[in-house]
């Protein structure tokens, strides 16, 4: 059951983990400098007025009671309201959640695939050209700024050429699909709606092409290491003297032994792409959470880039948590930590 | 000869040998050239600029590169080449003090957390557990935010973020030298543990540190950039990289060049220093080195 | 002489490495019959893997065979094209064992698996295969080399059994297909001797059962004296002795041999006292002069520190690498 007590301690750490992370924000959110009481009160209130909106939100009592009722709000749903929208943060995220998971989502994809690939294919051709080339590539890739390879994206795919839209999930005049997850290439599937399915992934290259940059590389760096490592292995000698196929020995054998580190590197891949979806978002006027999170950023929108801080994290942290146990999991032979 | 005495001359050849090594691998040459230039730059930035970086010439507004302005004007007739050669300053400094700061912190905190062990190693690893829970630049968005705009903020919070992973180096390091034996010996001998972590742990951890700083310059300074993109960092009129980049967004379709150059300059920067990166790495793994 | 299983000839292969070339073999000669369990016997270092990885030309970077003949079943196996040796010879006529089961077997993936590939590799037609057939041939392979349970084991990884048993499963993936040549290096210094004592058991089994000619390489004598039936001894790169095994106890000639022997406690005579051999094992980048063994040798004479000696038949089947024997025998370079 050796399984089992692992995945017990990480739940254990998990919950830690979202404690410490809520305190922070809190202690955070105190520090702003603009007083709640006032932006709440409106410029002309009286000082009983102040006084009666101090109590009401609770900023009267003592910083730790502060914190209780902070949590059982984001318990209850409740984040804050946003001062540029006029919503509560929650119904605003729950708005813009679907978009930024399906573009994350998809760029987890490709950079995968393409990480994958071309790092198993550096390292197949070791040292010829394709391997130096692709090295350089992804030398480049992690160098990048990524509002700055968005920009030209923008630049070159779309003001010059014009083979992709200037932003957005849909060409104006497109309606999209019937809602059943939010992610319009899935809904565009479910419903059979070909058109639809067909101007979304349009929309999609974009974003996510800018977007997994980063990731790719070091994902190509990552196997190309990985698989070089492996196949000075011994195994890899003892199966070579049995006669079995260069082939199988790489793509069965040093393939997986060589995957497996690449599978935390999602987790942390889903961290930067959830930190870089404020600027891909922005720059493609893509109606998600980072976009909403510049936005709020700009006005200095308090409660929103705080409620966006706990939200994201939450989910990062719940990413590494599956990834944790799936390669624990996949990973016979690992000692557990 | 004497003990320090040989010691020195073995150290120095030490040196020269890296140094050797550094140069012959023709991409952490080209890095470290990179690298020189940048630091050329910054420090001759009044002598390499062509104009004042922040004058408005409203006359000469979106002019395309050209032989007096190198690389055109923007939207206030501001000349982009000076400006990207003052931004220097701002854009690798933030990298840098950010840097120092997490490296220090760090390593205070990394130093005692492998040293003490016990219960002050747990608190201090958990405490770290939940900063690197955060998605990379989120929390130093937020810090930021809170702190007001300004470069001031953005160091601090980028501080704030980066501190963790150093001191889980630090900490692994030193967590590894404790146990040997010379340790045991310094300790019997009656040094103190503050002497010990400094005399005999620290610098051991220098290596490890070399090669995670290389790595984290690029990164750095692209945060930073970053930031200063989304406007949280540097503000008007400061020729900072990043808010250059983002002021020239709107323009992009007939005035390219307002955010094209300042955007190169940071990716210029960043595979520089990556690029020495590599190379430092490869000379440090004791693996490469002998053959 | 009766045609030999496989002969190694003037083989020679190098190193290529940053510090300098490793003259890792230097003219290695050998010769094996059908039927033999030969031992190739010597220090640390002395290139007895090297030659078992020349014999499979499996020699990893950045090493090279320079020249020589290695001939099985009359065929050159330096002529063959990777491909040929693959397809016929590894796996299916010349198979091996190594020294580290926990490194030599993939932790990733179940010992029956590993072995499915392996059969898959070596059949004539691995079309013909179902499902059934090779997980028949799996634990037929198994039990082979005598594992209890080979069905349990099939499905185990590498790292939830004893040393014991993945020394055998490893044993298992050479023995799969029934090699003519079966190469077993350093099989038993990982394990206790009792263990140890039954793969050796195993080895004789599979000489006697099957008619597979086995070649053990390893340092200890006393492994040697217990199964082999013939020797070669290995000094820097070099055999310098080659004979059958009780007459290399009784009547060594080769100093070396001689000085071997004499470091090792015997219960079958008297001894005075343990003798170690002067000197330590020369630096294969900058060998000496001549014979490798000159500078260590009571016997040296001017020819020593000047050429190498060939290979002499002192007598049938006794061979000698040492000027001191040239006059008495024939040169059978």
């Amino acid at each position: 059951m050796k399984l089992g007590s692992y995945v017990f301690k990480r739940l254990i750490q998990f919950v830690f983990v979202l404690l410490g992370t809520s305190i922070i924000l809190f202690t955070v959110s105190n520090v702003i400098p603009a007083d709640p009481v006032r932006a709440a009160a409106g410029p002309k209130a009286t000082p009983e007025q102040l006084e009666a909106i101090r109590v009401r939100l609770g900023f009267d009592k003592p910083l730790h009671e502060q914190y209780i009722i902070y949590i059982s709000n984001v318990l209850h749903g409740d984040l804050g309201r946003s001062v540029m929208t006029f919503r509560p943060v929650a119904v605003d995220l729950a708005i813009r959640l679907p978009a930024t998971l399906e573009l994350s989502l998809f760029s987890i994809g490709l950079t995968v695939f393409f990480g994958v690939a071309l790092g198993i294919y550096s390292a197949r051709s070791r040292n010829r050209i394709g391997d130096h080339l692709i090295r350089l590539v992804s030398l480049g890739g992690i160098s990048m700024p990524s509002f700055w390879l968005a920009l030209l994206f923008q630049m070159v795919f779309f003001l010059w050429l014009g083979w992709l839209p200037g932003g957005g999930r849909l060409s104006p005049g497109v309606t999209p699909p019937t809602q059943i997850t939010g992610l319009y290439v899935l809904d565009s599937v479910l419903t059979g709606n070909v058109a639809t399915l067909l101007d979304s992934l349009h929309h999609l290259v974009g974003p996510a092409i800018a977007q997994s940059a980063v990731g790719v590389a070091s994902v190509i760096r990552m196997m190309r290491a990985g698989m070089l490592e492996e196949m000075t292995k011994d195994y890899v000698t003892m199966f070579r003297s049995a006669g079995v196929s260069e082939r199988l020995i790489v793509y069965k054998y040093v393939l997986k032994n060589s995957l497996v580190p690449v599978i935390t590197l999602i987790g942390v891949m889903f961290g930067s792409i959830l930190g870089g979806s404020f600027i891909i978002e922005q720059v493609f006027q893509w109606p998600g959470v980072g976009s909403y999170g510049t936005q709020a950023l700009l006005n200095l929108d308090f409660q929103p880039i705080m409620s966006i801080t706990l939200v994201m994290s939450f989910m990062y942290s719940l990413t590494n948590l599956v990834v944790d146990i799936v390669y624990v999991y996949l990973n016979p032979k690992v000692s557990y930590e | 000869m004497t003990m320090s005495q040989t010691e020195e001359t073995g150290r120095f050849r030490e040196l020269r040998y890296s140094f050797h090594l550094l140069l012959s691998n023709p991409v952490s040459t080209v890095g470290a050239v990179g690298v020189a230039f940048l630091f050329t730059v910054m420090i001759l930035a009044p002598i390499l600029a062509t104009h004042d970086p922040i004058a408005i010439n409203l006359t000469g507004r979106f002019l395309p590169p050209s032989g007096e302005h190198f690389f055109g004007t923007d939207h206030l007739g501001r000349d982009i080449y000076s400006r990207v050669v003052w931004g220097a300053r701002i854009s690798l400094s933030v990298g840098f003090i950010t840097l120092i700061e997490a490296t220090v912190i760090g390593t205070i905190i990394g130093l005692i957390a492998g040293y003490k062990g016990g219960w002050v190693d747990s608190v201090i690893m958990r405490i770290t557990d939940v900063f690197l829970a955060f998605p990379s630049i989120i929390l130093a968005l937020a810090v930021a935010a809170a702190l007001g705009r300004g470069l001031t903020s953005v160091m601090v919070a980028l501080g704030i973020t980066w501190w963790p992973l150093y001191a889980r180096l630090i900490r692994g390091q030193t967590l590894s030298v404790r146990e040997e034996q010379y340790i045991e010996g310094a300790r019997l001998s009656g040094a103190g543990g503050l002497r010990i972590m400094l005399k005999h742990i620290l610098p051991n951890c220098i290596a490890a540190l070399i090669v995670q700083i290389s790595m984290d310059v690029g990164f750095t300074i692209l945060a930073a950039a970053s930031m200063g993109f989304l406007g949280i960092g540097a503000q008007n009129p400061s020729p900072e990289w990043g808010l250059q980049c983002a002021s020239g967004a709107k323009y992009l379709v007939y005035q390219w060049w307002i955010s094209t150059f300042p955007g190169l300059a940071i990716f210029l920067s960043v595979i520089s220093f990556n690029l020495l990166g590599d190379g430092l790495r490869d000379i440090l793994d004791p693996r490469l080195r002998r053959g | 002489m009766a045609d030999f299983l496989l002969e190694i000839r003037r083989l020679r292969t190098y190193f290529y490495t940053y510090a300098g070339v490793v003259k890792a073999l230097e003219g290695v000669n050998l010769r094996i019959h059908e039927g033999d369990i030969f031992g190739v016997v010597g220090e640390t270092g002395c290139g007895k893997s090297v030659t078992a990885q020349s014999i499979l030309r499996l020699v990893p970077n950045p090493g090279r065979i320079i020249e020589g003949e290695i001939i099985f079943k009359g065929r050159d196996l330096l002529r063959l094209s990777e491909e040929e040796m693959r397809r016929e010879v590894r796996g299916k006529q010349i198979a091996a064992t190594f020294q580290d089961p926990s490194t030599f077997l993939a932790p990733s993936h179940t010992i029956g698996e590993q072995l499915r590939d392996i059969i898959k590799a070596n059949a004539d037609d691995p079309k013909s295969f179902d499902g059934k057939t090779l997980t028949e041939r799996v634990v037929q392979a198994l039990d082979k080399v005598n594992l209890p349970d080979p069905e349990r084991v099939a499905g185990q990884y590498p790292h939830e059994l004893s040393g014991g048993m993945r020394q055998r499963s490893m044993i298992a993936t050479g023995t799969s297909s029934t090699p003519s040549l079966f190469i077993a290096d350093e099989a038993t210094t990982f394990l206790d001797v009792t263990i140890g004592a039954q793969i050796l058991r195993l080895f004789q089994e599979m000489n006697r059962r099957d008619g597979t000619t086995i070649l053990i390489i390893t340092h200890n004598l006393g492994i040697v004296g217990e199964i082999c039936n013939r020797v070669a001894v290995m000094y820097a790169g070099q055999v310098v002795e080659s004979c059958a095994t009780d007459e290399l106890f009784e009547e060594p000639m080769h100093p070396y041999t001689v000085g071997l022997l004499s470091a090792i406690p015997r219960l079958d005579r008297e001894m005075e006292e343990l003798e170690e051999i002067p000197g330590t094992i020369p630096n294969l980048i900058h060998p000496p002069e001549g014979c490798r063994f000159n500078p260590r040798c009571r016997h040296a004479m001017d020819v020593c520190r000047e050429a190498q000696p060939g290979m002499f038949e002192v007598f049938e089947g006794h061979y000698v690498s040492c000027h001191l024997f040239d006059e008495e025998g024939e040169d059978n370079e």
